[in-house]
């Protein structure tokens, strides 16, 4: 009987103390919620110097002493926005670059409508891209820009540096697919399993809710589940709110994808393989891999279910350029861009291999790389939010 | 049933009888040649002018009542009688044939649903087997209800009516299939934690912190949907949903063009074709312009 009797003392007394945490717990997060929270992204000023149809180009203007001589063209994904690269101060990888004296242009996709779906890789390459970088070569008084490409922006700079290598002076490829029969990823195996035609033909364009609830499916338990029970963990901490907040934004932030554009993005890539094969047709032109011949760095994440690395690492065996370099993080798909860890990896290795080439011609290499270099970044877990990107994306 | 009508029925006395009674409540109600007794007018005036009014009236019921009191006329009209009663029972035999007609191929429809349940295999994902056999159910026993051709004027807004009714119930037989995949991993992770606490509890090693309850549940999860995601199950249900909804969106767009068309709005067929047009007529201008540039 005493026994019991302490026990329901006991239990009575933790039920006490913890409903006095949960109360000061509340009040602590509805002071935060309902306070003055910055959530706002992309806050690096820039200017519109160029614009074509829906596309705009950004260009962010260095201010660093020393200056790169050749500026940069960031191309994004057609998926998600651009504004992934500035996220917010301390976390943007547009003001490393800008530290680092690389002048920024970056293409802004905009957001495509039922009017745009008969627009094909080829006019987003050889169209958009194409126009965009002789009007920065024009405006800049150079003959060559590096190009930088981002998931499936990446594999339209491959694209444009193999059949306009004469404009490209290096080329950067951050988790950009270019073969496509592996199964790591689960995008590989669905991808396989869908009538792309059928659907096209029906929505006209690729709706982004569709994409992001297919996204949402790649882990339910942590996307859909787990980050929002951290959320709710956290809600009493401001910072965690606003870079929660922020990272919601950019996530849902989602424009459609052009009809055409997506059909041929699944069948020439994710049921056929065309580009690592050099079976890739655009413009009427075969895309050969061999003609890519400037320095070429691709990085890719090692958790990165959405690319896997088996996706990435095959580029650098099958182009042309003798001077080629495989950065392998430990990271997922967004962590190698806004994690606070990679913020001191990615960038920074980006510049000082940019700076490295800068002053060299495109066919002289600056210095055999090592054919692969792994990067690891063992403390990745800023906090539960972006823990969740490392682990999932 | 004839001879039961017959025995039980003089239709010739009824006839009679009721020729005899209503023209004497006639007779009655107006006294022939102007009766001064008739207790219903109060003066002869009243009672001379209503005769005259009705004395047509009267003598054609007369001459009505006398021909078919005539023994041929009124076996002609027992003869009717007994055929509304054969066409009646007419009738109903048809009409119980074809009700029995339906139920027969409905008992068979039924069988067959038996022989679809008994040809399909069972899957690693237990249960989900039952949405192929609904739908093959549907798509051979039910679907071909919606499938009789429309017939007329307006068969032709009947038909896509009908397309939208047959791939809205397909679409929604694949995607509940969907959810139900998308339900077993919570089942079964549920299951296996129940599992590993019961053998904890055994060894007395329980944690003491809720949330690692909360961890053990939701890696179990995570695992459970990777499996998932991974089989070749859960593609193709993922592949045929897709093709479903493409298939029911399809259908319903041709009702709602229709629709928008009798109000003279243009629809997105119309839309896709200016979009088209303007695309071709870009690029042409951009290829122009630059060659123009390199000339």
């Amino acid at each position: 009987m005493i026994n019991m009797s302490e026990t329901i003392h006991k239990t009575m007394n933790t039920i006490a103390e913890n409903s006095e945490m949960m109360w000061n717990f509340a009040d602590d997060a509805s002071d935060v919620l309902l306070g003055d929270l910055d959530t706002e992204i992309a806050q690096t000023p820039y200017e519109v110097v160029y614009q074509q149809d829906r596309v705009k180009l950004k260009y962010y203007k260095s201010e660093a002493k020393t200056k790169l001589k050749t500026p940069l063209l960031i191309v994004y994904a057609l998926i998600n926005r651009e504004t992934m690269l500035d996220l917010q101060p301390g976390r943007s990888v547009v003001n490393t670059f800008l530290e680092n004296g690389i002048d920024i242009y970056m293409i802004d996709w905009g957001y495509p409508t039922r009017k745009d779906r008969y627009i094909t890789i080829d006019d987003h390459v050889n169209g958009y891209m194409d126009d965009v970088i002789d009007f920065i070569l024009e405006k800049e008084k150079i003959p060559q820009i590096n190009l930088m490409g981002i998931c499936m922006g990446g594999t339209f700079c491959v694209m444009y540096s193999a059949q306009h290598p004469e404009k490209i002076k290096n080329l950067v490829t951050t988790v950009a697919p270019t073969s496509f029969d592996t199964d790591q990823g689960l995008l590989h195996s669905w991808m396989k399993c869908v009538d792309v035609d059928k659907m096209m033909d029906t929505l006209g364009n690729m709706p982004s809710d569709l994409m992001n609830f297919g996204f949402l499916l790649l882990n339910p338990a942590r996307l859909m589940i787990d980050k929002y029970i951290s959320f709710m963990e956290n809600m009493n901490s401001k910072d965690f709110v606003e870079n929660f907040v922020r990272m919601e934004k950019w996530i849902f932030d989602s424009p459609d994808v052009p009809g055409e554009t997506f059909r041929q993005f699944v069948k020439d890539f994710y049921q056929q393989n065309k580009l690592i094969k050099n079976e890739m047709e655009l413009g009427g032109t075969i895309v050969d891999l061999k003609n890519l011949t400037m320095p070429l760095l691709n990085i890719y994440g090692k958790f990165d279910h959405l690319v896997p690395p088996g996706a990435c690492e095959q580029l650098t065996k099958a182009v042309g350029s003798k001077d080629v370099q495989d950065v392998c993080l430990d990271t997922g798909h967004i962590g190698i861009y806004v994690s606070s860890k990679c913020q001191k990896e990615f960038g920074p290795r980006i510049s000082i291999w940019l700076k490295e080439r800068d002053g060299e011609k495109q066919d002289e290499p600056v210095k055999k790389s090592s054919p692969k270099l792994r990067i690891k970044n063992k403390d990745l877990k800023d906090n539960a939010h972006v823990q969740f990107l490392h682990g999932s994306l | 049933m004839e001879q039961v009508f017959e025995s039980k029925i003089d239709s010739e006395k009824i006839i009679h009888s009721w020729i005899d009674n209503a023209t004497r409540i006639w007779d009655s109600l107006v006294q022939k040649d102007g009766d001064k007794k008739s207790s219903f007018f109060n003066d002869e005036d009243s009672a001379k002018k209503a005769y005259q009014a009705w004395e047509p009236a009267l003598k054609t019921w007369n001459e009505f009542t006398g021909s078919i009191n005539k023994k041929e006329m009124i076996d002609s009209l027992v003869e009717g009688n007994k055929a509304g009663v054969e066409n009646f029972h007419k009738i109903m035999k048809s009409g119980l044939e074809g009700y029995s007609f339906f139920q027969k191929r409905w008992m068979e429809s039924a069988s067959n649903i038996n022989d679809v349940f008994k040809n399909h295999k069972g899957s690693s994902f237990g249960g989900s087997e039952i949405f192929d056999v609904f739908a093959d159910i549907y798509k051979k026993e039910f679907s071909k209800f919606l499938s009789v051709p429309p017939l007329g004027l307006s068969r032709q807004y009947q038909t896509k009516l009908q397309q939208v009714i047959d791939k809205s119930n397909i679409f929604q037989v694949k995607f509940l299939e969907f959810l139900y995949f998308l339900y077993i991993p919570f089942e079964k992770s549920f299951k296996v934690v129940q599992d590993s606490l019961a053998s904890l509890a055994d060894e007395g090693n329980l944690p003491d912190d809720t949330k690692e309850y909360y961890k053990m549940w939701l890696k179990q999860l995570e695992n459970h949907y990777m499996a998932l995601f991974k089989s070749s199950e859960y593609t193709n249900a993922l592949g045929k949903v897709v093709d479903a909804m493409s298939d029911f969106l399809s259908a319903r767009q041709q009702i709602t063009q229709d629709t928008f068309k009798a109000f003279g709005v243009p629809v997105e067929k119309d839309m896709d074709e200016l979009y088209k047009d303007i695309y071709s007529l870009k690029k042409r201008i951009r290829l122009l312009e630059k060659d123009a540039q390199k000339k």
